[in-house]
């Protein structure tokens, strides 16, 4: 079996399938981005508010991704964390320009990091620091501090800047990610 | 700076204060909703100004202003409604007796209250002084005789304002009112009622300072109906819809809280308050209002009094608080620097705050629909979201007694032996009590015999008399068969004591004194006296001792004033 696996990956045919979660605040551009990681053929022009969950297919290099596209609206959140224990990363998207929400954005990605499902199994967060490209929009560094995060030592996570009508910075974070998850899927087989 | 206290156990998110704002307006002056097409809710405030300068209507979006647009009267309420299902909401401004409609920001309709009659005398007045055939003193007293005869609040407000204005304002007013005389009434309070729930447009109901509400269609701006009450309407708290069924609750100026039913004529007060009433709001199908006492009211919709609150500070408003998610429901009242949510049983929430609060408004802005808006005295406002995993679950009584007078009695259980006491004691209740009398009137006697004993006697150190405070001390020095021994007398009597003596007695087998009587002439009160006697044990081979008295005598009196006892040492035998 472990031949034939590292055959077929060293042949790029049989990639391992990973699970990940998409969370964030309403109209922070979860389905934007994963729209952006399709392949260009499969795009939706139309993006429209996201109602319970959609699961998304992508892949990079060496690993395939169902992605569970969250809906971000209040009365949907409490769905978020019943999704975790069956994924292997976590995507948490933000509004960079949205100043108003931070203070309710730190509860709810402080619910996902300390969330039981996560901590217990150090599954890796990527955190996207989305809508760079709003003039005022807050940089990576002053949302890190804004949430707090240069404080958070535990767990595995990391936070990039990206605009998702774009694509900008999406590639960086994606890989960051797929490193993650091959590290905690190797770390869970030994 | 506006960071509540207790962040981490709050219901609410850490405040976010609004960039760059200076708010200063009641809290009626305050609205949500969305009044542009991208559908985003925001925050609408007519802000009051400065006596009559800088009137604005604000629109808040984010954390930064909109847009603002001036305004020409002074704003008293605002409401955000739906009048027309195919295009975007609009906002009215109650300025003076008009509503001003705006839509997508711009001016869009104004309407006013109709007028009511003016007085003919009033009128004819007037159309003098306009024509030049009477002067304006002439209009004054006129004015001043229909003050008397009708009341001033019964006077059209341009002779309200003439009336109390100076000479200058007076000719002012002639020129540029004096042709158009309308009794239109100031709106004091507006509020919204939804047409039916298939068709969720609103019904302005608006209420005036001629004791009048008018329901206000909101697409033709045609008067609906018009209801005469008998007290100015200051506040009015709508419920249901109007083409089904609607109530409007009405708070008026004279403390009573009127009901108006669809299809019902005849309005009685459901609630009539000995004190003041200062704000009054619908939260969960009850009627929650204070009063200047600090005392927050529930009722129920037709009017009886549910529960009370007992409030530790003035009332400034109350806010009502609806969670849908959860079916959370509650009132918000704000105190100077701290708010506190109650329903009808429990104190649910407090927060507080650094700052001194103006108002807070409770509602969906921007996306989040349950947001807190808070203004500070200062002008500032700030943005607080209530949290997802918050809830009601801790909740404490109204008026918290101290935790060890909460603590309940640890009431023993029956035992045999506490059942057979009682029925004793019920059966032979008055032979226990005679018993018991008994016995206390024997420690009685007995008491007062010894009591008897010892005054007589002077066997022991006793004041007899609580009226002559003396206290007394003995010392002894000396080894024997000479003593030397040292008696100290402190009077605390109020008066001086004159005329005593101090009489020491004792075996004359044993001891044999000096001065055995000592004068006392004078014993000023607070000062300490000392005398001084020598004594001689007699045959210190006997190794006997016995006690020795000093007793401070009045020639008055049959017993001694005060009595000390002394307890000799065995002499030493004499150094010969």
């Amino acid at each position: 079996m472990g031949f034939f696996s590292s055959l077929s990956s060293l042949f790029g045919l049989g990639k391992k399938d990973v699970n990940i979660v998409v969370v964030g605040l309403d109209n922070s551009g979860k389905t934007t981005i994963l729209n952006q990681l399709k392949t260009p053929e499969t795009r939706s022009q139309q993006i429209v508010p996201t109602v319970g969950h959609v699961v998304t297919n992508f892949s990079t290099q060496n690993l395939s991704f169902h992605a569970f596209d969250m809906a971000g609206q209040m009365k949907y959140r409490s769905t978020w964390e019943s999704y975790f224990h069956s994924s292997q990363g976590v995507i948490f998207v933000l509004d960079s320009s949205d100043r108003l929400r931070m203070e309710l954005l730190k509860d709810e990605l402080m619910m996902v990091m300390e969330h039981k499902d996560v901590v217990s199994r150090g599954i890796p967060i990527v955190i996207l620091a989305n809508k760079m490209d709003i003039p005022g929009a807050m940089t990576a560094s002053d949302i890190t501090v804004a949430l707090g995060l240069n404080l958070y030592r535990s767990g595995t996570w990391s936070i990039h800047s990206t605009c998702a009508l774009t694509g900008d910075g999406l590639d960086k974070a994606m890989q960051q990610l797929s490193a993650e998850i091959t590290k905690y899927m190797e770390s869970r087989r030994t | 700076m506006a960071k509540p206290v207790n962040v981490n156990q709050s219901k609410w998110t850490v405040p976010v204060l609004l960039k760059e704002c200076e708010i200063y307006c009641p809290s009626t002056c305050v609205a949500f909703g969305p009044i542009l097409s991208d559908n985003d809710s925001k925050l609408i405030i007519a802000h009051g100004g400065h006596r009559g300068v800088n009137m604005k209507l604000k629109v808040f979006q984010q954390l930064e202003q909109l847009s603002e647009s001036s305004l020409a009267d002074m704003p008293t309420a605002l409401v955000h409604f739906i009048n027309d299902l195919s295009s975007i909401p609009s906002i009215a401004v109650a300025a003076g007796p008009s509503l001003l409609i705006y839509k997508n920001l711009k001016p869009f309709y104004k309407f006013t209250v109709p007028s009511s009659a003016i007085n003919p005398t009033e009128s004819e007045a007037w159309k003098a002084v306009v024509n030049k055939k009477i002067n304006g003193d002439t209009l004054l007293t006129v004015l001043k005789r229909l003050e008397d005869d009708v009341a001033f609040s019964k006077l059209t407000p341009i002779s309200q304002t003439y009336l109390r204005a100076d000479k200058e304002t007076q000719v002012v007013l002639v020129e540029h009112y004096g042709t158009k005389i309308a009794n239109s009434a100031t709106i004091t309070c507006i509020a919204k009622l939804t047409k039916s729930t298939a068709e969720p447009l609103d019904i302005l109901v608006i209420g005036t300072e001629h004791c009048e509400i008018f329901l206000i269609d909101s697409q033709a701006f045609t008067i609906l109906e018009t209801i005469k009450i008998g007290s100015v309407p200051v506040n009015i708290c709508a419920y249901g819809t109007y083409d089904v069924d609607y109530r409007l609750f009405v708070q008026t100026r004279a403390s009573l809280i009127f009901c108006m039913k669809r299809g019902e004529a005849d309005y009685q007060p459901i609630v009539i308050s000995q004190s003041m009433i200062t704000s009054m709001v619908l939260v969960n199908k009850m009627i929650v209002y204070t009063t200047v006492e600090n005392l927050i009211h529930f009722a129920s919709f037709r009017g009886k009094k549910m529960n009370t609150v007992k409030c530790p500070s003035k009332i400034k408003m109350l806010e009502p608080f609806i969670y849908p998610l959860k079916q959370l429901a509650a009132v918000i009242a704000v105190f100077d620097k701290e708010i506190r949510m109650y329903n009808e049983h429990y104190l649910l929430d407090t927060v507080q705050y650094e700052k001194p609060l103006a108002w807070v408004k409770y509602g969906c802005y921007g996306r989040e629909d349950s947001t807190l808006v808070v203004a500070f005295k200062d002008g500032s406002i700030a943005i607080q979201i209530f949290r997802r995993k918050a809830n009601f679950d801790t909740k404490l009584d109204y008026n918290q007694v101290p935790q060890a007078h909460a603590l309940k009695l640890q009431i023993p259980k029956k035992t045999k032996v506490f059942i057979d006491l009682t029925q004793r004691e019920v059966q032979l209740g008055n032979r226990i009590h005679k018993v018991y009398q008994k016995n206390l009137f024997d420690v009685k006697y007995r008491l007062a015999a010894s009591y008897l004993e010892l005054t007589s006697s002077a066997s022991a150190t006793v004041s007899t008399t609580t009226v002559l405070p003396v206290e007394i001390s003995v010392d002894i020095h000396g080894f024997g068969p000479t003593f030397r021994m040292t008696i100290h007398l402190l009077s605390s009597s109020k008066q001086n004591l004159y005329d005593m003596h101090l009489s020491i007695i004792s075996d004359p087998e044993l001891y044999d004194f000096d001065t055995p009587l000592i004068p006392v002439h004078l014993l000023a009160s607070g000062q300490s006296y000392s005398f001084t006697t020598l004594l001689y044990c007699k045959d210190p081979e006997k190794a006997a001792n016995c006690d020795v008295r000093a007793l401070l005598v009045h020639a008055k009196r049959a017993t001694p004033i005060v009595t000390a006892v002394i307890k000799m040492p065995f002499s030493e035998f004499p150094l010969d």
